[in-house]
């Protein structure tokens, strides 16, 4: 129980979170009646690898973030029942992780995947294959996720994901 | 006389630090502090010691009892009282009775903490005070009192950065710090390097965890460091079980790690190419009277913003509000920062100039020659005159503006962390029980590594805890690692814990609690 108790503890007296834009900031219809929230696509260092959250709501009134521009390392709040939202920009990025796996009783170290995620405008050379449709179906000025092999993941901008 | 057998002795001393004229600390762990200022405890100490070090950034503390039946030690009015005081230091040595006193080795240095206890039973005719001390780890400056430190430049081994914090901000010197490492083998990577906000225990352990080191006190109050890498080779290796008296698995339900993710900072600065955008906007004007107009713009107004791959935009053209486009708009990068765009219509004023000169020659040279339009005459000259004119009213009149913008990608200069994870082999996912540590001194992927294999194998030694009692052994402290003879496999501990009680007459048991070396580990 103590034990526990104090995981709570550590949990709630953690850092804010730190998180890439991956997406710039869109005005998003965010509940039944279409208000617009400002919302970004935003990657992030978790306890599962580097991972893309999806329209993570801004902090109210934050007009550093509305000029935000694509790949703004920013810093992020979770609330206590586990909803992200973005409160500023920061000055660290979630960058590359390296995943290894050790046999205790070999000794042998084993390399696994690298997992990355940057995110970038899709240059003219790329438009005609970061989908398998060809020329014309990516807009020019869209935004791609690329992995750590510098493949495309997916379109973030427009649309996508 | 001499004998072989072991005579075991041990000695409490107390030292008076507070009163006028006192030693230091600093020069009590040094020997030369005068022993006025020194009391001897031992025959006073009633039921023996018992020495607890638990390890694991945690203080060492002893409790024990003196007895006199003269209240000597009556904390508040007894001979001895001022040695009673909180913050009063106790030495606690060991040894042996052939040897000297002064050979003996220490095992506990610190500090009187809170109120001395002291009971009169006169009934019992009892007089005991007891105290309770703490090592230097629990001094409350060392966990508490942040601070910010200098700022360390590149390539500055981390044990300088120890060192500094440990004499400045803990007020160490001399031989409080003879046991700390001079060198340390792990080098800054950035320009500049600053401790901000922490406690001196705070920052040393953070600097040492990226090396797999503790820092700690040891029984004579030096600062001293332990390595949490269990693949080294043991500091005792007992060739058989005569000092051992038993071994224990305990059974234990602690959930241990099985991976461990460590996060750093790359050393390198990662440059973030923001999508291509405006950066500055010009309108220049040109006109005769100002031909050429060179206007230096920046990405931003601090001068602070970077930018690569910039290009001049004309929006709109000097050469639009000429008659000729005889205008040249040009740019220059001149640095990340800025550039400089360059208008300029000298060659199409120079132009009208020159015809403005050979015609008002033209017009000098020509007699006085006269057409005739019908009934009027017109000489030649005041027709050339009066082109002059015009051309000189042109020149004077030639007015024209430019509207430009640069564009390029601007630089974002971000620090990118680094992660690893390393898991125990064959783990199923949803058994993986991970620790994460977060230290901005760990900067490159081998250095990741490296830690990451240290702490997973320390986290996994912790899965198999043994209690071990041997025939106390001096020399050990918490963190070194002993092997013991145990079948046909040797068992190899990491010490976690040590608990030693010295009662007289009796040779001490050590109690050691650590945890089985992974076989695979060495």
């Amino acid at each position: 129980m103590l034990r526990t108790l104090l995981q709570e503890f550590h949990r709630a007296e953690e850092p804010d979170k730190v998180g890439q834009l991956a997406s710039p900031v869109i005005l998003l219809p965010y509940d039944a009646t279409g208000a617009l929230m400002p919302v970004a696509h935003v990657v992030m260092n978790t306890p599962t690898g580097i991972t893309l959250v999806c329209h993570v709501p801004v902090a109210a009134n934050n007009q550093e973030m509305r000029h935000a521009a694509l790949g703004s390392p920013v810093r992020l709040k979770r609330s206590r029942t586990g909803r992200l939202e973005i409160v500023g920009l920061d000055k660290r990025a979630p960058g590359t992780l390296y995943n290894y796996s050790l046999n205790l009783s070999t000794a042998v170290l084993t390399s696994g995947n690298v997992s990355a995620l940057t995110t970038r405008v899709v240059n003219l050379g790329e438009l005609a294959s970061v989908t398998s449709v060809g020329f014309g179906q990516t807009p020019l000025a869209a935004i791609a996720m690329y992995n750590a092999a510098s493949q495309v993941v997916t379109i973030v901008w427009p649309g996508g994901v | 006389m001499a004998s072989p057998q072991r005579q075991p002795a041990w000695q409490v001393l107390a030292y008076d630090i507070l009163s006028s004229g006192a030693p230091t600390l600093s020069a009590i762990i040094a020997g030369s502090a005068s022993s006025a200022y020194q009391l001897n405890l031992t025959p006073y100490v009633h039921g023996g010691v018992t020495i607890e070090e638990p390890g694991d950034k945690r203080a060492s503390h002893i409790t024990f009892t003196l007895s006199d039946h003269l209240g000597s030690f009556d904390p508040a009015s007894g001979t001895y009282a001022t040695y009673m005081q909180q913050h009063q230091v106790v030495h606690i040595t060991a040894g042996d009775t052939t040897v000297p006193t002064s050979q003996y080795v220490g095992l506990f240095l610190g500090h009187v903490r809170g109120q001395v206890g002291f009971t009169i039973d006169r009934q019992a005719l009892r007089y005991e005070t007891t105290l309770s001390c703490y090592n230097r780890r629990a001094v409350p400056r060392y966990l508490k009192r942040r601070f910010t430190s200098q700022s360390y430049g590149n390539a500055t081994d981390f044990a300088t950065i120890c060192l500094d914090v440990a004499r400045q901000e803990m007020s160490l010197s001399g031989t409080e710090l003879t046991r700390f490492p001079g060198v340390l083998g792990q080098l800054t990577q950035f320009s500049t390097n600053t401790i901000a906000d922490l406690s001196p225990l705070e920052a040393l352990d953070k600097i040492l965890e990226a090396l797999g080191l503790v820092c700690d006190f040891d029984g004579d109050g030096r600062l001293r460091v332990y390595s949490r890498d269990l693949r080294r080779v043991p500091d005792k290796v007992y060739a058989n079980l005569n000092l051992i008296a038993s071994i224990e698995h305990p059974q234990a339900d602690t959930e241990t790690y099985n991976s461990v993710k460590i996060i750093g900072l790359d050393k390198n600065i990662t440059e973030l190419e923001q999508p291509e955008q405006a950066l500055a906007r010009a309108t220049i004007p040109v006109g005769f009277w100002r031909p050429s107009h060179v206007v230096d713009v920046w990405w931003s107004n601090d001068r602070s913003l970077r930018a690569r791959q910039t290009v001049l935009v004309i929006e709109t053209s000097v050469n639009n509000g000429l008659l000729l486009s005889l205008g040249s708009e040009s740019y220059l990068e001149t640095s990340e920062h800025g550039g400089r765009i360059t208008v300029s219509i000298g060659g199409f004023v120079l132009t009208l100039l020159l015809l403005i000169a050979v015609t008002m020659a033209a017009a000098y040279l020509i007699g006085d020659e006269v057409v005739t339009f019908g009934s009027l005459t017109v000489p030649v000259g005041s027709l050339l005159q009066g082109l002059v004119m015009q051309e000189i009213l042109l020149a004077v009149a030639t007015v024209s503006s430019g509207v430009y913008e640069v564009r390029g990608v601007p630089i974002l200069p971000v620090f990118q962390e680094i992660s690893a994870t390393l898991t125990v082999d064959g783990t199923p996912d949803y058994l993986v029980n991970q620790k994460e540590i977060q230290n901005d001194w760990v900067s490159t992927q081998e250095h990741l590594l490296a830690l990451a294999l240290v702490e997973l194998i320390f986290e996994a030694a912790q899965a198999s805890p043994r209690n071990v009692s041997l025939v106390d052994d001096l020399t050990l402290e918490v963190g070194d690692m002993i092997q013991i003879p145990l079948g046909e496999a040797p068992l190899r501990l990491w010490i976690d814990s040590l608990r030693r009680t010295m009662t007289r007459d009796q040779v001490p048991l050590l109690d050691v609690t650590g945890y089985k070396v992974p076989e695979g580990a060495f």
